[in-house]
């Protein structure tokens, strides 16, 4: 009996998943027919996912057996019709835990382009870019859930989260389809003054998120950015204590959290899960904001404080959250704190690399080995815990 | 520039991710007279994050051809970079 499960049909160029169960990093797909095989690698592979960006064309149409070889062994072999296309516009590319609300992570290829103003709105090239944008998902998929910081996947928690794709190449360059809002100089954002417009275009294709990648194809406007999500906490929540405040963990949205990102974005640094930490957290109830500027984002934030003078010293607790104390990082990881700073962070998990939500590109070798700091680790992770059990 | 000819045995497709960030995209192609008999050639497929690259474009391509070739039983010959085996020249021959 075979181990595993193809989700969805097999379509060149199109997202092709199998799902199962302990799969080992080194698995391969072997599409096998009385005459060959062509074995593809897939992209990102997880215990019970295994992801290809684009099923190549070179696998030939028609029918195949398809067996995974992974840790020395391989499958059984179950039946798989391989057709030319047309790709699907929706592509479930993971279910998460079946129940009426999963986790879901959604990524869009932005339809539209507001422009800063909000009076234009122009086709976004990644329409005409699919390849482009199943790269980025692959990259957004690897980063996320894949590299040395596990906010997602400890304790196996993404196997229980909902992964969907939407490129939908016929939608009109409006406001209703514009998921992408310019920003002097170059920053491209999630439409802050219509978040709203998030939840109603994915209501068009059946899908609700908790947070909303949207890929864009903008050349000019490169850098990414993220909106918190806004908790619906008229609904259940989990509470918790910050400094001796009585918050809590919504475990629904009424806004789901929003990052840009495009398409072109540097696979070597920490982008995706650096904007996630954003959108995951709440306006409300908990801002992870960016530490590698002096200033605020105003609100409750969860990773940072200030002091009265920058002369002052970086107290050594920095919170008390759900009763344990976390310390404060006296040393900004091993960046240092411009003397004009009054700012400080909390603990870093890796005090030898800078925090995730720092600026991980001065890493010493890789931004890909950068974690968050102790304390937004913590109450991160209890926020996704209160979402995941909804 | 050697020349090589024979059956397409299999095809190993690995994408750049595997072997790290910005990496491009590897194909690994199984020539010879039997499965156990063969020799290995790589198609690099240049940049990962240019899908528009005409040279990603032109190695897709060739491996397509060589996907073709192996499931019609049809030989092919293939020029190859003395050093590293990267195939950079295909002739898939007459049935």
């Amino acid at each position: 009996m075979a181990e595993f499960t193809a989700v969805g049909d097999a379509i060149h160029n199109d997202f092709f998943v199998v799902t199962g169960s302990s799969f080992a990093d080194d698995l391969q797909l072997l599409f096998e027919t009385a005459v060959g095989t062509v074995t593809v690698a897939p992209n990102v592979v997880r215990p019970q996912l295994a992801f290809v960006a684009q099923l190549p064309a070179s696998v030939p149409t028609g029918r195949h057996w398809l067996r995974l070889r992974h840790g020395g062994t391989t499958t059984e072999r179950i039946p798989v019709e391989v057709t030319a296309g047309p790709p699907y516009t929706v592509c479930v590319l993971y279910s998460g835990r079946p129940k009426p609300s999963p986790y879901t992570i959604v990524f869009v290829a932005n339809p539209a382009i507001e422009s800063q103003a909000g009076d234009t709105f122009n086709a976004d090239p990644v329409l005409t870019n699919r390849a482009g944008y199943h790269s980025a998902v692959a990259y957004c998929l690897q980063n996320i859930l894949r590299e040395t910081e596990d906010l997602l996947r400890a304790g196996g928690t993404d196997a229980q989260m909902r992964f969907v794709s939407v490129f939908d190449a016929t939608l009109a360059a409006q406001q209703e389809n514009a998921l992408a809002h310019e920003v002097s100089p170059n920053i491209m954002e999630t439409p802050f003054n219509r978040l709203g417009v998030l939840a109603s275009f994915l209501t068009r294709f059946h899908e609700v998120a908790d947070v909303v990648f949207v890929l864009h194809g903008s050349t000019t406007h490169t850098r990414a950015s993220a909106w918190f999500t806004r908790d619906d906490n008229s609904r259940p929540t989990v509470p918790f204590t910050y400094d001796g405040v009585a918050r809590q963990h919504g475990r629904f949205s009424s806004i789901p959290g929003s990052c840009a990102i495009p398409v072109t974005e540097d696979t070597t640094a920490m982008t995706a899960l650096h904007e996630f930490g954003h959108a995951a957290s709440d306006f409300n109830n908990g801002r992870v904001v960016d530490l590698y500027v002096n200033g605020t984002a105003g609100g409750f934030m969860a990773n940072k404080k200030f002091r009265a003078q920058a002369t002052d010293p970086v107290p050594a607790n920095f919170a008390t959250y759900n009763g344990t104390n976390y310390n404060s990082d006296p040393n900004r990881d091993a960046l240092g704190y411009p003397a004009t700073w009054t700012s400080y962070h909390p603990q870093p998990i890796d005090a030898t690399r800078p925090n995730l939500m720092d600026n991980f590109f001065l890493s010493f070798d890789t931004p890909l080995r950068c974690r968050l700091d102790q304390l937004t680790y913590a109450w991160m992770r209890d926020r996704l815990l209160a979402k995941l059990g909804r | 520039m050697p020349t090589t000819r024979g059956l397409v045995q299999s095809i190993k497709l690995d994408p750049g991710f595997r072997t790290g960030p910005n990496q491009p995209d590897f194909c690994y192609v199984f020539i010879g007279p039997s499965p156990t008999n063969t020799t290995v050639f790589g198609i690099s497929f240049g940049s990962p994050t240019d899908p528009t690259d005409g040279r990603s474009l032109y190695f897709a391509s060739v491996v397509e051809a060589l996907s073709g070739a192996l499931f019609a039983r049809r030989e092919v010959e293939v020029n190859d970079d003395t050093t590293i085996g990267l195939i950079d020249g295909l002739r898939v021959l007459p049935g």
